[in-house]
């Protein structure tokens, strides 16, 4: 018996490490093509020409090979994985607040006509506020700190999530919906097993959205008050004029980016199988 | 073919670099509004009434970081910027050099947050920032507070940059600040209340080097480009502005600016003088404003200033 | 015992242009159907019957009448009067009418039904799907996954288990969607034109598989479909349902022992007599219209 669970222990781990390769593999394989090479070198190149040439003023526009300095120097010297990992901490605070609220929140909105009538309307009205909008209110409210950048970057995530959510709900074919209720399906067992299973396309494009959302309010949240964090470092180079560290936090910052959305992509993929087939 | 384009695009970004500053008439002067900015407000007045003629035309800032990237683009010929992010543009950014100062007598001060009603025995428990454990402000007030019963072991120090106080008590992370002089006048701009001052300290040491410590705001400009002639005018009409009588300075900024005259009279005003060679090479600014020739006069005519 | 009576299903529908028009897709029609007799409705495009179905499925609830399974009603009429429709709606305002209970998986009457597009759960691979079903019936876990192999042996799909509704071809998705009926063993099954979209041979030979599954069971079946040929072959009775509004034309029984031949000259002559109706509802179209 105690083989057989560590057999399949031993499977599964293997099993998470192909599954690892072939999402790596999905991730790098559209940026490392012949195609997109012969686009990149060039801009990299003139990246690094255009300062040394004086084409842009040298202080304002680093050369690449400056940057890819800095960067080293920044994650050897500086304790940049401190920061980087800080930023990436106080964002899955944010985002898993705002996956916890506003999943549920999308199905029981789209779920059930009462409950849209009664909430749909206040979340109409607040969502067009841009997010940056509210960081002078958050600040007097919730002071600076943990909570205020928690706070924002729910914001950020919570509608995008909460309305696609919503959306793809809503939007279940209702021929489904009938041949489990002739069945004898429980409202609970379609939710369960029909309205979200259905949903899932919209839901994975809505959390995509939130993400890029919240980065964007982690770095606003991080410049105000902050004192560790990706978006704190960006904020200090450009007040003491540190350019190359500006654009090193920026590269950084855009990987992060890419990162999240690829692991989305390929949840969106795996989800997708069933519907395209192989 | 996109990689034309692009170079198509920087180099009209980079065409607009040395775009049309004129190299006759006024210098155009960024600053931050507030009480360190009266030799500005009276050198405006002195000049909207005709005892000068302008030498500078002011543009007025929100944040002095946004200063410094004005001056490298050519927005504006001169700017002020704070004592340390001068320091870091001068050591990043070549062709830049200072000119004058606005100085503000050092002194230590304790300010308390504007909402809390504590004496100085009340202090035990809370945050004080401060610029540096070494500080000799902070030997400076704990020697002068003993006898009123602040226990420095039962306070909590926060170290942090002077720059980044006022907003920490805003924020709500520091209780009171421990700050300098000119750090002080604006904070009691913003309502917070003093509890106690010593103008007796004079900088000396990591915290706040002996020849930097009153200077609050470094007048920065550019080498090429201007003209030593009209940065000399500038220069001359801002020590005019300085050199007149501190009610008029006061009074100047409480119309600019709209602090009370009752908030500003307490504290002395902010000065402006030039640079000694001491100070520029502390900061790291090196060379001299170069001339400018008489042929590179535009056709507006030269604006002969001696 | 299935007794539908008097059902009308009026629809209002607001056009383009601003104008209303009314529908009524059924008008009046009473209809008992005993138990273990396999009942066709047939009729024109158009006609009301998969309205009908639908109502006696209990997914629309009709404007007049009640539909009466073993004695248990199965929805009731939509509200005429005002005051009614006040509390209809303060009724309904949570759960839609059509809704079960809202945790317990209960079915109100043992009812399968087949769709026109199968409607089977592309989420699902096949086993899940016939195991949702089972699961829906309160089968335990244990026994699911067996029922639901031994159903999708019978009804030919013994190698699919794993494979996803998509990658399934129509013919074989038809059968998944019978296997999923099935498999809870109901009394009464209902059918919507399920074989209209698969190629003629493949109708033919699932219409034998059904033959073959129905047979002796003592199940009833109500078929509704508009291809007179299939109706004649599989149904103890064809009722005859006449354009919009549809009311029932007329009722034929199908006295033919199975099996049945396709050849049969009996067949042929039902066949006949049922597109003769046709013809001459079609001519008479006026006559009907309201």
């Amino acid at each position: 018996m105690r083989r057989e669970t560590k057999k399949k222990a031993g499977a599964g781990v293997l099993e998470v490490f192909r599954e690892t390769g072939r999402f790596l593999k999905t991730a790098f394989g559209s940026l490392i093509s012949i195609e997109f090479a012969t686009v990149l070198l060039p801009l990299l190149a003139l990246w690094e020409l255009a300062p040394r040439l004086g084409w842009v003023p040298r202080t304002l526009v680093p050369p690449v090979s400056r940057v890819a300095l800095t960067l080293w120097d920044l994650f050897a010297h500086q304790g940049f994985i401190g920061h980087i990992g800080i930023s990436l901490g106080r964002f899955a605070l944010g985002l898993g607040v705002a996956l916890a609220t506003a999943l549920p929140l999308g199905v029981l909105m789209g779920w059930n006509v009462f409950f849209r009538k009664h909430s749909l309307p206040l979340f109409q009205l607040l969502a067009p506020v841009p997010p940056p909008a509210w960081v002078p209110i958050t600040i007097v409210v919730l002071g600076v700190g943990l909570p205020m950048q928690t706070y924002l970057i729910f914001l950020g995530a919570f509608y995008p999530i909460l309305f696609n959510t919503y959306q793809g709900v809503k939007d279940t074919d209702p021929r489904y919906l009938a041949s489990a209720r002739v069945f004898g399906a429980s409202e609970w067992t379609l939710v369960r097993h029909v309205y979200i299973p259905h949903a899932l396309g919209s839901v994975v494009m809505g959390i995509k959205i939130g993400i890029a959302m919240g980065l964007v309010m982690l770095i606003i949240a991080e410049m105000h008050g902050g004192r560790a964090g990706l978006g704190y470092l960006l904020l200090e180079s450009k007040e003491y004029f540190q350019i190359d560290r500006m654009v090193a936090c920026m590269v950084v910052l855009g990987a992060i980016g890419w990162f999240l959305i690829e692991v989305m992509k390929y949840v969106e993929a795996k989800l997708a199988l069933w519907r395209v087939g192989r | 073919m996109a990689t034309a384009v692009l170079t198509a695009v920087v180099a009209v970004g980079c065409g607009r670099q040395n775009h049309g500053h004129p190299k006759s008439g006024p210098v155009r002067l960024g600053y931050v509004g507030g009480p360190h900015a009266a030799a500005v407000y009276v050198a405006e007045e002195q000049a909207s009434r005709g005892e000068q003629a302008p030498a500078f035309a002011g543009v007025p800032f929100n944040a002095s970081g946004d200063i410094g990237y004005a001056l490298i683009a050519g927005e504006i010929d001169a700017g002020f910027i704070e004592t340390t992010k001068a320091a870091a543009l001068l050591r990043s950014v070549n062709g830049l050099v200072a000119v004058g100062a606005v100085t503000f007598p050092y002194g230590a001060t304790l300010v308390l947050r504007k909402d809390l009603d504590l004496r100085l025995d009340g202090l035990a428990g809370r945050t004080v920032a401060v610029a540096g454990r070494r500080c000799r402000l902070l030997h400076q007030f704990l020697a002068d507070t003993e006898r009123h019963g602040v226990d420095p072991a039962a306070i909590t120090l926060v170290p942090m940059p002077f720059d980044h106080m006022i907003p920490a008590l805003e924020a709500r992370k520091a209780d009171a600040i421990l700050t300098r002089g000119g750090h002080a006048l604006l904070a009691v701009a913003q309502n917070h209340k003093i509890l106690y001052q010593n103008w007796d300290v004079t900088g000396d040491d990591d915290c706040c080097p002996k020849t930097l410590a009153q200077v609050e705001l470094v007048l920065v400009t550019r080498a090429k480009g201007v003209g030593a002639r009209r940065v000399k005018a500038l220069v001359a009409a801002l020590e005019a502005g300085s050199a007149a009588p501190a009610n008029i300075l006061r009074a100047a900024v409480s119309v600019r600016t709209r602090i009370s005259l009752s908030v500003l009279e307490p504290f002395p005003v902010a000065s402006f003088t030039a640079l000694t060679p001491e100070q520029q090479t502390e900061l790291g600014s090196a060379g001299t404003v170069e001339e400018e020739d008489d042929h590179d006069c535009g056709h507006e005519g030269c604006n002969h200033k001696h | 015992m299935i007794e539908a009576r008097n059902i009308t299903r009026f629809f209002s529908v607001v056009n383009d242009d601003r104008t209303a028009d009314g529908v009524t897709a059924v008008l009046s029609v009473s209809l008992g159907i005993p138990d273990g007799k396999f009942v066709s409705l047939v009729g024109p495009t158009g006609c009301g019957k998969s309205t009908f179905l639908e109502i006696l499925a209990g997914l629309q609830a009709p404007t007049e009448g009640d539909v009466w399974i073993d004695g248990r009603r199965v929805l009731e009429p939509l509200p005429a009067s005002r005051k009614e429709m006040d509390a209809y709606r303060r009724k309904y305002r949570f759960l839609s009418p059509i809704a079960n209970s809202l945790f317990r998986d209960s079915p109100k009457h043992d009812i399968a039904m087949i769709f026109q597009d199968y409607a089977v759960f592309p989420w699902m691979t096949a086993l899940q799907n016939v195991a949702f079903t089972l699961k829906l019936r309160g089968v335990p876990r244990r026994q699911r996954e067996d029922l639901a192999r031994r159903y999708l042996a019978r009804v030919g799909l013994a190698g699919s288990e794993t494979k996803y509704p998509a990658q399934l071809s129509g013919g074989m998705r038809q059968r998944l969607a019978i296997a999923r009926a099935l498999s809870v063993e109901p009394k009464i099954i209902l059918m919507d034109e399920p074989f209209a979209a698969v190629d003629a041979q493949t109708r033919e030979k699932l219409q034998e598989e059904l033959m073959d599954l129905w047979g002796g069971t003592g199940r009833t079946v109500v078929l509704v479909t508009h291809d007179i040929d299939e109706a004649v072959y599989l149904s103890d009775e064809i009722v005859v349902f006449s354009p919009q509004p549809g009311t029932i034309r007329n009722r034929i029984p199908v006295d033919v022992p199975r099996p049945r031949r396709r050849d049969d000259p009996e067949l042929s002559a039902l066949r006949e007599r049922i597109l003769a109706i046709y013809r001459q509802d079609a001519e008479h179209l006026a006559d009907w219209s309201i």
